[in-house]
Parts: C-alpha cells; sequence; structure tokens
C-alpha cells in the first residue's frame, strides 16, 4: 500500500504544480480562478446530468488512454490516437449502417469493426517502425492528418449517406448502445472500458504476451535475449493500441452520433497523451487520470459559460500536467517512460 | 495542362511554402547538433504566430511583432532546454507537452486577447514577405558555415555526440545545450510569423496545420545537416504547392492535402536509409 | 614517508589522506599515494577498490571528503577537470572519450583549435596533429575519421591528447583491456618513452603481469585502503594477488581434471555470419566441442567470437553453414527452440542482454523461458519463484528479495543471478561471453569453479573470453579468431603470449 501511495503521490505534485500556473494565467486575464474551478465543479458533477456527461468524457478517454498507455509500455509513443480513433469510427458506423442483425450480435460486431479499423491504422505505424525504423512520433502524427483528410473525403463522396450533409447513413437501430441513464448520453460504453482496463491489468503483468511487451520496452537488448522478436511485438503493440483508441471511436459512434460526420473528433487524441501519462501508464491508473480529465473537459463547457473562462485553457493544464509529470522532481523510478535503445536512434 | 506549366505553378508558390518549413527546421537542426531533440517546433510555430500577431495588434509594427516572435520562441525553447538538461527529462515528453501547452495556449489566448474564440482580426503585416524567404536562405548558409567551420560550431556539434569528451575539454555542455535549443525556438517561431503575419496578417486556431512535424521530418531526411534539411523542405514544399496548383482540377481537395503528410511518411520510412544522429541526441548529460 | 621510494625523482603529485564517501559507503579511505617524474607507479586492485574513485579525484572530477592533494610540493585543489588539464595532468579512460564522427586531428585539439577570429584553421590542426605522431611514431592520418580506427589506433589518439597539451603526469586506466598482445606491446614502448622523458605516469591495471613488466612502484588497494607499497624489484604475482584479496589466490592454476570429455556434441560446419551493419563477422568456422569439454574461444575483441557465439546460440542468424547438437542440425532453431534443448547463454553485456532491470528477481528468473514454462496465457510466476530461491540458494545473492527489481541489485549480484539462471542442472551445453569480466576476484573464482563442475557433469561449454588467463587456466581446448577465422586450435599448456599472439593478429594460423 505505502508504495502505491508513493507513485500515486507524483501525478498529485504534479497536477497540484499544473493546476497553480494556471490559475495564475487566470489571474492575469482578470478571471477569478475561484470562480473558474467552482463553475468547472458545477459542470462536471453538480448534477446528474453532468455527472453523466463526465462519465461519457471518461469512457471515451479510457479508451484512447489505455492505447496510449500500452504503446508507452512497449517503448513507443503513439500520438495517433486521434487518427486511429476516426478510422475506428468510421468502419463501426459502415459497418453498423450495412449491416441489420439482432443488437446481440451487431453490437459485437460493429465494437470489433472499430477495433480493426483502428488496429490496421495503429498497425501501419507498428510496422513502419518494426521494419524500416522509422520514428513512430512522426509516422503517426502524419496518419492522423492522412485519415481526417481521407475520412473526410469518403464521407463527402463514396461513403455518403443521404443526408445533404457530408457524413455516413444512420446505424441500425440494433446497433445502438441505449443509454444507460435517462436522459444522458451515458451508455455501456464505460462498463465496457473499465472491463477492458482490468483485463489489460491482469494481462500486463501476469500474461506472457504482457512480460514480452514490457521487456521489450524497458530491455530491447535483453527481450531479444529471452527469444523474443521485438519487431512483431511492436506491430501488435501499435495494432493493440490502435484497436482501443478505435474502440473510443466506435462507442462514440454506436452511443452517441449513430453516424460518422467529417467534424467527428473532439479532439480526444492529445488529451489522451495526457491521460496515458497522469495514470502512469498503468491500467488502473489510466482509469483515474481518465476520470480526472473527462470532468476537466466537461466542466471546461460550464467555466467557459458561467465564469467567462475560455475552455482551451483546460490545454494549458494539461500540457503542463504532462510538463511535471516528465520532470524528474515527480517522478522518482519511473520505467516505463524511458527511451528504448531504439531500431534507428531517430526520435 | 503541360506539364511544365504545372511545374512552373509550384514554382512560383515554392517560396511561400518552403520558407516557413525551412525556418522551423533549421531550428530543429541547430538544437538536435547540440543534442536537443525538439520535436515542439509546431507548438513553438503556433506560438511564434500568435505572438507576432499580438504584438502587431498592440505596436502596429511589424519589426516589433517579428521581435516578439523570436522572444517567445527562445523563451518556449527554454521550457524544452531547462526541463531537458536540469531535470533530464524524456526529451520528447516535454516536446509534447509543449506543443499541447502552446496550441492550446494560443487558442486560450486568442479569446481571451481578441474577445473571439477562433481566429484573431487582421492586423498589420509584411507587405513584402520575400524579404523573409531570402532570410531564410542566407541563414542555411549561416548556419552550415557556423556549425562546421567554426570554433564554437564544432563545439556545439561537440557536445551532441559526445558531451564528456567536450566537458573533459573545457567546453561547457549545458551552455551550448541551452544556446542551441533557444536559437533554434526563435527560428522555429520566426517561420511560424511567416505564416501569421507574414502571409495572411491574422492568426487562427490550427494554421500551423502540422509545418513543425514536417519539419522535424526534414530534419531528419537531410540527415541533420542544413543544407539537407533545407533541401528537404524545398522537396516537401513542392508537394505542398502541387496540391494548391491542382486545385479546381478533377483531383478531389482532401486526396491533394494529403499528399506532404504521405510523403514525409514515406521519407522517413524509406529513402533515407539508417542516417545516424548525433550520437547523443535525447540522452540527457550526467556529469 | 611512503614506503619502497626509489632514490631520486621529484614527487610530482602527491595525494595525503585522501578521504572519499558515497553515503554510507567509504570508497577511499585515508589513502596515500604519490608519483614522481621519471616513474611508473602501478595502482592495482579488484573492481570496487577504490582505484578509479581515487584517480577521478586526483583528476579533479570528483572532490575529497578529507585530505590534501599536493602539485610539485604545492598545496592544490582542483574543482574540475579542466583545472587538472591546467595543472598539467592528463588522462586516457578506459571507455575512451572520442567523438567518432570527428577527424583524428578535431578530437586531438578540441576546444584548442587554431584559428583566428572564431573560425577553425583545419590545415594547421592537421599539421600539428601530424607532428606530433610522428614524434611518437603513431601511424595515424589526421584527417582520419575516428570510427575508422582499431582500438590501438583510438587509443593512441587519446594519448595524443594528453601529450597535445603537454601533461608532465600522465593517468593510464586499464591501457591494455582491448588491446592485442603486440599492440600491448607498442604502448609499452610508448609509456617506457613517456617515463624517459621524466614524465610521471599513473598506470591503473589489473593484469599483473603487464605491472610487473612496466612498473617501477606498485600500489596495492583494497576496499578503499593502500594495503601495500613495494617497488618492484620486491613484487610478484602471487603476492600482489594476496594483498588486493587478502589470502592467497592463484587464479592461473590448471586444476587436474578428474573425468575425460565424452563423443561429440557440439558441431560447427562452414558457419558464417555478419554483424549488425552487414559486414561479414564470422568466415567458415568448423569445429567440434565435445560433452564434458571446455572450448576457449580467444582473441582480440571484434574479431567475429561474439558474433560466432551469438550464433551458436541463436540470437544471429547465419548466413551461411550449419549446426548440429547430439547429430541433430538445429541450425533452423531458434534460442526458444534451442533452449528447450538444453543450450544456455551467459551474454557480454549483463546488465543489457542478461537481465531486464527493471523487472524483479521472480521475473528475470524466468527470462529466455518465460514461453517454454507458461500456463496456458499466464507466467508461471510459481516456478519463477522456485528458480530464484534455488539460485539465492546456491549463489548467495546479496540483499536478496523476490520482490526486488534487479536493477537495485550490485553488478557482481546481477551476474549470478544471471550465472545461477543459466546454469542449471537442466544445462547441456553452455555458451558463455566474458562471465568474469567486471567481477572482482573472490566471484570469479566461484564462477570458475561451477564452470568447471559443469563441465565434469558433462556439459559442453564454449568460453569466449578476453583475458587470455582465464582462458588458459579453464580450457581443456582452445580455438583463436582472427577477423571473423579461426586461425588455430592450441592445447593449453602450448598457449604461451607469443603463439597466442601470432594467431590473434593473424600473423601465423594453424588451422
Amino acid at each position: 500500500m505505502p508504495d502505491a501511495l508513493r507513485r500515486a503521490g507524483n501525478p498529485l505534485t504534479a497536477l497540484a504544480a499544473a493546476l497553480s500556473l494556471s490559475s495564475l494565467i487566470m489571474l492575469a486575464f482578470h478571471a477569478n480562478p475561484l470562480h473558474a474551478l467552482a463553475a468547472l465543479f458545477q459542470g462536471a458533477f453538480g448534477s446528474e446530468q453532468g455527472l453523466a456527461e463526465t462519465l461519457v468524457q471518461t469512457s471515451a478517454l479510457l479508451f484512447a488512454g489505455l492505447g496510449v498507455a500500452i504503446a508507452f509500455r512497449a517503448g513507443l509513443f503513439n500520438i495517433g490516437a486521434e487518427g486511429q480513433l476516426a478510422a475506428g469510427a468510421l468502419c463501426t458506423a459502415v459497418a453498423g449502417a450495412a449491416l441489420h442483425l439482432p443488437a446481440l450480435l451487431e453490437v459485437p460486431l460493429c465494437l470489433i469493426a472499430g477495433a480493426a479499423g483502428g488496429a490496421v491504422w495503429g498497425g501501419i505505424a507498428g510496422f513502419l517502425r518494426a521494419r524500416f525504423g522509422a520514428s513512430e512520433v512522426i509516422t503517426t502524427i502524419m496518419l492522423n492528418y492522412v485519415a481526417f483528410l481521407g475520412s473526410s473525403y469518403l464521407v463527402s463522396g463514396p461513403l455518403r449517406g443521404d443526408a445533404n450533409a457530408p457524413e455516413t447513413a444512420p446505424i441500425s437501430a440494433s446497433a445502438v448502445l441505449p443509454p444507460l441513464l435517462a436522459d444522458t448520453r451515458l451508455t455501456a460504453a464505460l462498463p465496457i472500458a473499465l472491463a477492458f482496463a482490468f483485463a489489460l491489468a491482469w494481462w500486463l503483468r501476469r500474461s506472457v504476451a504482457g512480460y514480452e511487451l514490457r521487456a521489450v520496452g524497458s530491455a530491447e537488448r535483453a527481450a531479444r535475449y529471452a527469444g523474443v522478436n521485438g519487431g512483431r511485438v511492436i506491430v501488435q503493440a501499435m495494432a493493440l493500441s490502435g484497436a482501443l483508441a478505435g474502440l473510443a471511436g466506435a462507442t462514440e459512434v454506436l452511443g452517441l452520433l449513430h453516424r460518422f460526420n467529417a467534424g467527428l473528433s473532439p479532439g480526444y487524441g492529445f488529451t489522451s497523451i495526457a491521460v496515458a501519462l497522469l495514470g502512469g501508464s498503468d491500467p488502473i491508473g489510466v482509469i483515474f487520470s481518465a476520470f480526472f480529465f473527462g470532468a476537466l473537459q466537461n466542466g471546461a463547457l460550464a467555466m467557459q459559460a458561467l465564469a467567462g473562462v475560455p475552455k482551451d485553457l483546460v490545454s494549458v493544464v494539461e500540457g503542463l500536467v504532462i510538463l511535471f509529470m516528465a520532470a524528474r522532481w515527480f517522478s522518482h523510478g519511473r520505467t516505463f517512460l524511458r527511451r528504448p535503445a531504439a531500431v534507428a536512434d531517430a526520435p | 495542362m503541360s506539364p511544365w506549366i504545372l511545374v512552373a505553378a509550384v514554382v512560383k508558390v515554392l517560396p511561400k511554402k518552403a520558407t516557413p518549413l525551412v525556418l522551423a527546421a533549421l531550428g530543429g537542426v541547430l538544437s538536435e547538433n547540440a543534442g536537443i531533440v525538439n520535436i515542439a517546433l509546431e507548438g513553438i510555430m503556433a506560438g511564434g504566430a500568435f505572438a507576432a500577431v499580438a504584438a502587431s495588434y498592440y505596436t502596429r509594427s511589424v519589426a516589433l511583432a517579428l521581435a516578439c516572435a523570436l522572444i517567445t520562441g527562445a523563451l518556449l525553447a527554454f521550457i524544452l532546454a531547462y526541463f531537458a538538461i536540469a531535470q533530464r527529462a524524456d526529451q520528447i515528453i516535454v516536446g509534447m507537452a509543449i506543443n499541447i501547452f502552446a496550441i492550446g495556449g494560443a487558442a486560450y489566448l486568442v479569446s481571451a486577447v481578441f474577445g473571439q474564440p477562433g481566429a484573431s482580426p487582421q492586423v498589420a503585416g509584411l507587405r513584402d514577405e520575400s524579404a523573409m524567404t531570402w532570410s531564410a536562405a542566407a541563414i542555411v548558409i549561416a548556419l552550415h558555415v557556423f556549425l562546421y567551420r567554426t570554433r564554437a560550431g564544432t563545439h556545439l556539434r561537440a557536445v551532441g555526440e559526445e558531451p564528456r569528451a567536450a566537458a573533459t575539454a573545457g567546453i561547457n555542455v549545458a551552455a551550448y545545450r541551452y544556446g542551441a535549443t533557444m536559437a533554434g525556438g526563435a527560428l522555429a517561431a520566426l517561420g511560424g510569423a511567416y505564416l501569421s503575419v507574414g502571409e495572411t496578417d491574422i492568426y487562427s486556431d490550427g494554421m500551423v496545420a502540422g509545418r513543425g512535424f514536417i519539419a522535424l521530418a526534414a530534419v531528419i531526411f537531410g540527415k541533420w545537416t542544413p543544407f539537407g534539411a533545407a533541401g528537404a523542405c524545398v522537396f516537401f514544399a513542392f508537394f505542398s504547392g502541387l496540391q494548391i496548383v491542382l486545385q479546381g482540377a478533377n483531383v478531389p481537395a482532401q486526396l491533394l492535402e494529403m499528399l506532404p503528410y504521405l510523403l514525409t511518411i514515406v521519407a522517413i520510412a524509406g529513402f533515407i536509409g539508417r542516417a545516424r544522429p548525433p550520437a547523443s541526441d535525447g540522452i540527457a548529460y550526467e556529469p | 614517508m611512503i614506503a619502497g621510494e626509489p632514490p631520486g625523482g621529484v614527487v610530482s603529485l602527491a595525494a595525503r589522506g585522501i578521504i572519499k564517501r558515497f553515503g554510507d559507503l567509504v570508497a577511499v579511505d585515508r589513502v596515500d599515494f604519490d608519483v614522481r617524474a621519471g616513474e611508473v607507479h602501478a595502482l592495482i586492485g579488484e573492481n570496487g577498490a577504490g582505484k578509479s574513485t581515487l584517480m577521478s579525484v586526483l583528476y579533479g572530477l570528483l572532490q575529497p571528503d578529507g585530505g590534501s592533494i599536493a602539485l610539485n610540493g604545492r598545496e592544490t585543489r582542483f574543482s574540475s577537470c579542466a583545472d587538472a588539464m591546467r595543472a598539467g595532468i592528463g588522462m586516457v579512460f578506459q571507455h575512451y572519450l572520442l567523438i567518432d564522427r570527428f577527424t583524428v586531428a578535431e578530437n586531438v585539439l578540441l576546444g584548442r583549435e587554431p584559428g583566428r577570429a572564431g573560425f577553425v584553421d583545419a590545415a594547421a590542426a592537421r599539421s600539428e596533429v601530424a607532428t606530433l605522431a610522428q614524434q611518437y611514431r603513431f601511424s595515424l592520418d589526421p584527417a582520419a575519421r575516428v570510427e575508422s580506427l582499431s582500438v590501438g589506433a583510438r587509443q593512441q589518439v587519446e594519448l595524443l591528447k594528453v601529450l597535445e597539451r603537454n601533461a608532465r603526469i600522465v593517468i593510464l586506466d586499464e591501457p591494455t583491456a582491448a588491446l592485442s598482445p603486440s599492440e600491448a606491446q607498442a604502448l609499452f614502448t610508448v609509456v617506457r618513452r613517456l617515463r624517459d622523458e621524466d614524465r610521471a605516469v599513473i598506470l591503473i591495471a589489473h593484469k599483473l603481469k603487464e605491472v610487473l613488466a612496466l612498473a617501477d612502484r606498485v600500489t596495492v588497494l583494497r576496499h578503499g585502503r593502500v594495503t601495500g607499497t613495494l617497488p618492484i624489484e620486491k613484487a610478484d604475482a602471487n603476492t600482489l594477488a594476496a594483498m588486493m584479496v587478502g589470502r592467497a589466490i592463484d587464479l592461473d592454476a590448471r586444476e587436474p581434471r578428474r573425468t575425460s570429455p565424452g563423443d561429440i556434441a557440439l558441431s560447427v560446419r562452414g558457419l558464417c555470419a555478419a554483424r549488425d551493419d552487414g559486414a561479414q563477422a564470422v568466415r567458415d568456422a568448423d569445429i567440434d566441442v565435445r560433452a564434458g569439454e571446455i572450448l576457449g574461444v580467444a582473441g582480440v575483441e571484434g574479431n567475429g567470437q561474439l558474433e560466432f557465439a551469438e550464433t551458436l546460440y541463436g540470437l544471429r542468424v547465419e548466413s551461411a553453414g550449419s549446426i548440429s547438437l547430439d547429430g541433430a542440425d538445429i541450425t533452423a532453431h531458434s534460442a526458444a527452440e534451442r533452449r528447450a534443448g538444453g543450450m544456455r547463454y551467459v551474454p557480454a553485456d549483463r546488465q543489457r542482454e542478461g537481465l531486464v532491470l527493471d523487472f524483479d528477481t521472480v521475473e528475470n528468473a524466468l527470462l529466455g523461458d518465460q514461453r517454454r514454462t507458461r500456463l496456458g496465457a499466464a507466467l508461471n510466476l510459481r516456478l519463477g519463484r522456485e528458480r530464484a530461491d534455488e539460485i539465492n540458494a546456491r549463489y548467495a545473492l546479496a540483499g536478496y528479495d523476490p520482490a526486488r527489481p534487479a536493477r537495485a541489485y550490485s553488478g557482481g549480484t546481477q551476474q549470478k543471478l544471471i550465472i545461477g539462471r543459466e546454469m542449471t542442472d537442466e544445462t547441456r551445453t553452455l555458451i558463455c561471453v566474458a562471465p568474469t569480466r567486471g567481477i572482482d576476484i573472490g566471484a570469479a573464482a566461484i564462477i570458475h569453479r561451477q564452470l568447471r563442475a559443469l563441465r565434469d557433469r558433462g556439459a559442453c561449454v564454449v568460453l569466449v573470453s578476453y583475458d587470455l588467463d582465464e582462458i588458459r587456466a579453464l580450457s581443456d581446448r582452445i580455438i583463436v579468431f582472427s577477423e571473423g577465422r579461426i586461425s588455430g586450435v592450441v592445447m593449453p599448456e602450448s598457449a604461451d603470449d607469443i603463439t597466442m599472439g601470432n594467431l590473434m593478429t593473424g600473423a601465423a594460423t594453424n588451422a
């Protein structure tokens, strides 16, 4: 227990530092930080609706954050959650519109389609890294842009539904994830995400595949010695990471939008990096971290409406959190953020 | 359209497309040769773009606007340098943090300062941005001479290759790393300023659109040398220009817009070979 | 007065009562050490005895917690190595501080490049370095990049750095570690010349034979204290070894065998393998190893032995040739499959290859076998715990705790963990690379004993080592690698320095 508490202390200090600095920025612009914080709280937790919406944001961030965390554990920087999410969402929307099966079959199949779309998108970057040593930092960012532009093109043309807007046809009724709570957007996405988090926690610590992934991420040469095929693990890790981000997109489609349109991505991509880091790249930690950022994102809208503080301040908080988490002060003995002995030493 | 007319049209647009990339890439070349990986070029460009617009809004002086951009770039880069050198933090994560912080911060400031979200009002800009293009070309040459022919440049490269060897030779590793990173940040911010007060005379959210990362790819593609990186930028800019010129032809806009990004992937994956960065690039120095 | 002073000679550098602590550990405990102009004073001791720490203090890299340093009779303080260098002390480190991509001239003159107005005059730099190199008969091209130079040539560049600044006091840290016998001889000539030039030379070494050949005085360190300083006439290998460990140890003694080799177990034909950069590392290796035999693989580091070992174990894919074990062709087998057949590997780089430092002891005990021993999709942590306990029982790991990450153990304990994991009753074939490198004499003796025991149990052992004495002491037969080929097969009794030196440098072959 003391060990877990000590490990939790580091993110808490980073958080405190980030929030203090952000308060200073608010003060500089004649905003009242306490007022803003109150509004944020009010928006995030103040009502049943608010809390439900916070949980909605949490589930998407949890999926994407888990993806980034898994990649970090394998020594990879997946900055492409945004694009993988879009790829997954698009595949889910297409599957959902095309298939008309009973819900018990339809929903899992649509989710699988989303996971597959994200897995392919992530796997491309993994393959490029494993085979050519191409830095996944750059390829995943580039693939983000390709995903946006590509999906935008597809829904304006070949995949366009009947509507006048650039979006796909609505998904079948049986594909829809019904709300868990009336008048909210909260769906089964949250319990599904939580289930994945617990499964991944077990998988990382107790399974052979998880052991091998951690070995590659932490000591590439020792992993080679242990008979692990580093290239294969890299591709698999990126695919898994992408699949999780794809599921974020899939649940977005099935639960909220019921279709894919060009403006789908709410910017989870970069936030999911903050989520993974604040959670220490550990699946259980990521649960708490996703909840925190979900509250932050949701509350930010209230903060803008009620306290007049532009919601982009949340990005500033995120950036600061990552910055302080990266600093040696705040992370003693952090291990999964170590740069691996890279195939090619490009960033 | 004859291919030659096409090429001519692209060449005409080339300086506009290449200049911001070259400036940012040169910033990357400087810091990486001293051993600091800077993936925050994107955020620094955004910071520089915004700072220039804000300064121009308040002072109506383009010269001051550019100066503000330089200072902003140096400050943002200082954050990277500080956490990388004094705290020995992972440089990629710090770089990512700065990107998020700077881009989000600029968006926040657009609302807070100008009162309207999304974009600033129009400000006084550069009348003739080709001056910046010529300056960029001059900086390429100057940086090459600096790195390979002067004592300071040689020491800087030594710091990036083998800081221990440099330290035992009496060279101040930290000073060179701070200096190179901050100067590099200033250059990148200048590239961002070109996009705002140079080209469009406003700042809008997301206007950098990934150029900072393309510049980073150009650094790698160009093997961490000034001429190489500049050449790579021109190469990328060509395809960016192609996209503009072909608009209106029967090719969907989005597929054309994809070209620079796809090309970057191809370049990174295949045709640079296993180029070696400075030996201590990205590795914290423990004296 | 320090015992063993030769008559005459000005004391150049004198350290009195030096104390250096790291937390609770007293690394250097009231050490007196001095060196005179025109003398070679050797400093020897086991790993962890304090040699490097003492030298770091003398060179200004570390500040002492007590004691004083006097330069030419005057008390001084070095607050940085730049200070020490200005005072005329030059140090050649064991791990060279050279910039691979720069030229010889750029490396030698780093920080002091000739030129005007901030520009570098490359031509002047080159000619300056060329003149200096000629003076010492180094055949170095000032315009050559250091990355293209051999280890011996790189050391010459390091020496030039020191000589260019006209260091009157030269410290050499384990200078012959990676040199062939002939390169070492060339170095000895240079050291004698430095002495004749009236410089003071401090030689840190652990190869007793070199110390006896070169030094005028020897000081022995043990656990941070000086156990004695002798003039060379009064020193011999056994005395010095006893002073280093506190008891008589004769590592060179060959123990008579009680068992004899069995049938051929490992058979290699026409093996070729490339290095990571594509260059050919192993060319047409042909050798048989019997069960119950230790095959020593000698050679200067970098001549293909490492790649040979990796290919035998399956870490490297061969480009041609075959390997068979007990008659069965295992060429296409992966490392995991070879492990299943009883082959084990002790890697060269224990910290980065043999262990995952972030994993705990139990997880490391499973490294290599994690897939083979799994329970469905899960790790067999119970088996891992049993193994870790067993290794601890056999080798006494200092600070053993199953949940402790490997990072927290000392280097020697880490090596014991790896060796314990690889040398079990299941081991039928062992490939090991430099198993006692960087290990103190006491632990090395234990490892040697275990290797002999393994051999006596009928296992076949391939021992790659860069320490000729270790090879001679342990091997039943010796092969020598030179430029990727097996240049000779030698019996240990005939493996004298001259024969081995010739085979290692390719000057002779008897394959």
